[in-house]
């Protein structure tokens, strides 16, 4: 009974905010529809259409492979090679996956882009900051991390004797990979892989300002759809088509979890790193740690460039804050229509309450989802992980139509910012707290259970406090997510610019013409980048450190 | 109280919450629609910005109906006429605006489908306009003309004249598709995002269907896509186009760019000396003119509870007040034909002589097909 009234919660806000939305996609593009299959036929029949799915798979494609070839060496090197900072880079490895794309963007134009620190220099390097070659660098940049560090904590698992027995019996090198490490690390790489290839599917931030009119995505042309022709029910049956492509990508790929799960009997000890240039031969040293520089430095320059540029002025090259004095100026107002200052309001407002309602879901969800038999778990994971495959610009365009557009009901705009910010960090958010939960030992529970107390009590006396560090990293996904949600904001910007939040105002001062040159737009987007950075940053180092420095705080005193 | 009781610091949270969402449902109700009588209009950015004093200007138009009807009159603007539309295509459920000024083809034809135009003609009286302008923009007159002007190509004299390229006496759209120097010189704002660009596309497209009806319409597009090697420069709007036409240090130049025929105009106002770029139609085999005219219109917005106002506020949009400011203003005709008699820019096309192409497409048949046109457009060029 209280499971039930508990995943309840959870489950209702799901049904309003995203099942139902969904059903108003569905119901839109059936509108004037004369049978069922009529408004897919006429989307499908549409070349431009067939070119942004062809596009769509291609960016796909492509990025997964390059993900895959440059992520699986540099993992096998994280978990084979011991070298000076590993420790450190592992975990700097992470921020890139964190970080709002159209910084990134911002970060890669200013790096290689045509006034760049690069591309001004060396044209050949300017491909990297547009067109397909400009997009698939941008999806490399935000996937890399996640293959890496995947592939190599896989092989960490890997059991050190299978190894050695595997080294006495002789074969080569090549054997030994295919027989011994690829299987370990298939499932991680595969897994990295797949959420590669979803996020280029789904790309829309970086082929809107990088790729032109001959790589727009489906969620390109669902956006144009929507946003130049106001075709709703065009626009809703493409968005069915993206669903129903990624839904089965993702039920294919469960599948096939399923079969090839890595066997879990070996026991388990790390195999030994080998120490570069002490232990490793030179070659291999040198080769390492080439390797190490260019991964590290394509990870790490565009970051380093999107800095250097807030603080040069881009006429005279002289060091100042003119950026900044740009970004706070009446210039940056008369483009945004309200101030920075408030832009910055709008988008802490957001974040926060995002971070605060996508938490109290999800431990409600995780919570429920413990206390149910595997049968009823396997339903509610579906339930829950569903909108995982929904895109943010449909997620935006379906609250739209359900609570405002279509509706009598006539929702304002700032709660449906809201309700997608949290929607798209919603499928996360449970993931964590889900596996966190899952840590805490029965018996724990069970004892608060024996002495009596309540089920409120028992989780925020016990539960919660055990969890505190997965808490705290679902909180800052949560803040993360809204802070870098650009497609369902920019989907709704003409009536949403009281609440222009900052990746907007970034993209609006990036394609407003330059009218003056003494005020450079362009120097503000760079300076508003900068200062997106070191707000999640800020943040994320706040929710995540902060339960650690506690804890050790308390150890020491017990 | 005990802070480290769970009841507290839930109570304290969700208090917290509540107060946050309530200041900023606080600071969002000024957004909402205004009770009392105001009325507020909906136009783009640059509206009355391009003249000596453009404040007093859009005081004369703005501040001075408010004062002498004893109204509120708030202005909101828009970066682009597609934010505007968008904004009231998006609004419909709960209209904000009164009255919309500037939308033109695409815009005011999405518009008008999505029904957030006050259905029926308001009263103003179309006698005063340029004759054919209003059924050129929309014959059913809910969106009704206030200004126009035609499109043109300018070209920077400093490369681009007639010494060295003669077919600039008499141009015509086949001269840039046959001169790869002209081709690659060529720049053009969006159709689907730049009003300019789509009255481009839709000059082009009337012209080559009356100089060429035994071929499609998309020849001269593949023949440029063709003549440029396949790097036909779009920009997202005019003022981007116009940046890479006006100042370039590097890179490839951009000396031919789709824009007004009033431009010169305007540069020699501005500079205060002879403009530094020539601009021109286009010239059948006859050598008749043949121009395109880009008709701005404005309308009253469906749901309005001030329509008679709206109305009145039309018709002072087409007084000789409003409309003699235009020409100084918005570097356009107005679209009242008593003042427009009177207007003469300076090193400009005289308008007197172009045949305007606008009849050979219908408003109708923009409506109907004008996306279809676009896709097979993108097609082509990409």
């Amino acid at each position: 009974m209280a499971v039930a009234v508990v995943l309840g919660v959870p489950a209702l806000f799901l049904a309003l905010f995203a099942y139902y939305p969904l059903a108003a996609i569905i119901g839109e593009s059936w509108r004037d529809a004369p049978s069922v299959t009529a408004p897919f036929v006429e989307i499908l029949a549409k070349p431009l259409v067939l070119r942004a799915l062809g596009n769509s798979a291609l960016q796909a494609s492509l990025t997964a492979l390059l993900v895959a070839v440059v992520g699986v060496p540099a993992g096998y090197i994280l978990a084979r090679y011991d070298f000076p900072a590993r420790k450190l880079m592992r975990v700097f490895a992470l921020v890139p996956f964190f970080l709002p794309s159209i910084v990134v963007v911002v970060a890669f134009v200013s790096l290689y882009g045509e006034g760049g620190f690069l591309g001004r220099w060396l044209a050949p390097a300017r491909s990297l900051s547009e067109g397909l070659s400009g997009i698939l660098a941008v999806n490399l940049f935000f996937n890399l991390p996640l293959v890496m560090v995947l592939t190599a904590t896989s092989l960490e698992e890997t059991d050190a004797e299978q190894l050695e027995a595997a080294a006495l019996l002789g074969g080569s090198r090549w054997l030994h990979l295919r027989r011994f490490v690829w299987p370990q690390a298939r499932s991680g790489v595969l897994a990295g892989a797949l959420i590669a290839f979803v996020y280029a599917f789904l790309g829309y931030t970086v082929p809107l300002i990088v790729g032109g009119a001959t790589n727009r995505t489906v969620e390109v042309e669902i956006f144009s759809r929507f946003y130049t022709y106001n075709d709703f029910a065009g626009a809703a049956a493409l968005a069915l088509v993206q669903l129903l492509v990624l839904a089965g990508l993702a039920a294919a790929f469960l599948r096939w979890l399923i079969l090839h799960r890595p066997s879990g009997l070996a026991i388990r000890y790390p195999p030994p790193r080998k120490r570069l240039w002490a232990e490793a031969s030179r070659t291999e040293s040198v080769v390492v740690t080439a390797g190490l520089l260019l991964v590290f430095g394509f990870l790490f320059l565009p970051i380093g460039a999107l800095g250097a540029s807030a603080f040069l002025e881009t006429d005279t090259g002289a060091l100042s804050i003119r950026s900044f004095q740009i970004l706070f100026s009446p210039a940056t107002e008369e483009v945004l229509y309200v101030t920075t200052f408030q832009v910055i309001l709008n988008t802490l407002f957001f974040a926060c309450l995002t971070a605060l309602l996508v938490v109290t879901l999800g431990i409600l969800g995780a919570w429920g989802m413990r206390r149910l038999g595997p049968r009823g778990r396997w339903g509610a994971d579906a339930l829950l992980f569903i909108p995982l495959a929904i895109s943010p610009i449909t997620i935006a365009m379906g609250l739209y139509l359900a609570w405002a557009g279509r509706s009598s009901l006539g929702l304002a705009v700032w709660p449906l910012m809201l309700l997608a910010h949290v929607l798209v960090a919603f499928p996360l958010v449970v993931r964590t707290l889900v596996s966190s939960l899952d840590r805490v030992p029965e018996d724990a529970v069970e004892a608060a259970q024996t002495l009596g107390s309540h089920a409120p009590d028992r989780l925020f006396r016990v539960e919660l406090p055990l969890i505190r560090r997965g808490l705290m990293l679902a909180a800052a996904v949560g803040f993360a997510t809204s802070l870098g949600e650009f497609a369902a904001n920019n989907l709704l910007y003409p009536i949403a610019r009281p609440y222009t939040t900052m990746t907007v105002a970034i993209y609006r001062l990036l394609v407003t013409p330059e009218m003056s040159s003494d005020k450079p737009l362009r120097e503000a987007a760079a300076a508003a980048s900068l200062l997106l950075i070191l707000l999640s940053a800020a943040v994320f180092f706040l929710l995540t450190r902060l339960p650690a420095a506690r804890e050790a705080r308390h150890g020491r005193k017990a | 109280m005990d802070w480290k009781d769970w009841r507290v610091k839930v109570t304290a949270i969700v208090i917290g919450a509540v107060l946050a969402v309530a200041a900023y449902a606080a600071y969002a109700a000024q957004y909402q629609r205004k009770v009392q009588a105001t009325l507020i209009v909906y136009t783009y950015d640059s509206f009355f910005a391009y003249g000596d004093n453009a404040t007093a200007a859009q005081a004369f138009v703005f501040d001075s109906f408010a004062e002498s009807h004893r109204i509120e009159l708030e202005v909101r603007r828009f970066g682009s006429s597609g934010d505007m539309k968008n904004a009231l295509v998006l609004e419909k459920a709960d209209p904000v605006a009164d009255v919309v000024l500037g939308l033109s083809n695409l815009n005011g034809l999405v518009a008008k489908r999505e029904g957030v135009l006050a259905p029926g003609a308001p009263n103003v009286p179309l006698s005063v306009l340029e004759p054919g302008l209003a059924d050129a923009l929309d014959p059913e007159h809910v969106l009704v003309p206030f200004e126009y002007s035609y499109i043109a190509l300018d070209y920077d004299l400093r490369y681009l004249n007639e010494t060295a390229f003669p077919e600039l006496g008499e141009f015509m759209f086949e001269d840039i598709t046959a001169n790869p120097a002209l081709a690659r010189a060529f720049i053009s704002g969006s159709p689907e995002t730049s009003s300019s660009g789509l009255s481009f596309f839709l000059w082009n497209k009337a012209y080559w269907e009356k100089e060429h009806p035994d071929e499609p319409w998309w020849t001269w597009w593949a023949d440029l896509y063709n003549a440029t090697g396949g790097d036909i420069k779009i920009a997202p709007g005019w003022s981007e186009a116009f940046n890479l036409f006006y100042e370039r240090a590097e890179g490839p130049d951009y000396h031919l760019l789709v824009s007004y025929a009033t431009d010169p105009a305007y540069g020699f106002s501005f500079a205060g000396e002879a403009p530094w770029f020539g601009t021109t139609l286009v010239h059948n085999s006859t050598g008749g003119i043949l121009g395109w005219r880009e008709i701005q219109g404005m309308a009253v917005v469906n749901g309005t509870e001030h329509r008679e106002l709206a109305e009145t506020f039309l018709r002072w949009m087409l007084s000789n007040a409003v409309q003699n400011l235009i020409p100084m203003n918005e570097w356009v005709y107005p679209a009242n034909r008593i003042v427009g008699g009177f207007v003469e820019f300076p090193y400009s096309i005289d308008p007197s002589n172009v045949i305007p192409l606008n009849e050979w497409i219908s408003p109708e048949l923009i409506a109907t097909s004008l996306r279809d046109w676009l896709e097979t457009w993108l097609e082509v060029i990409t």
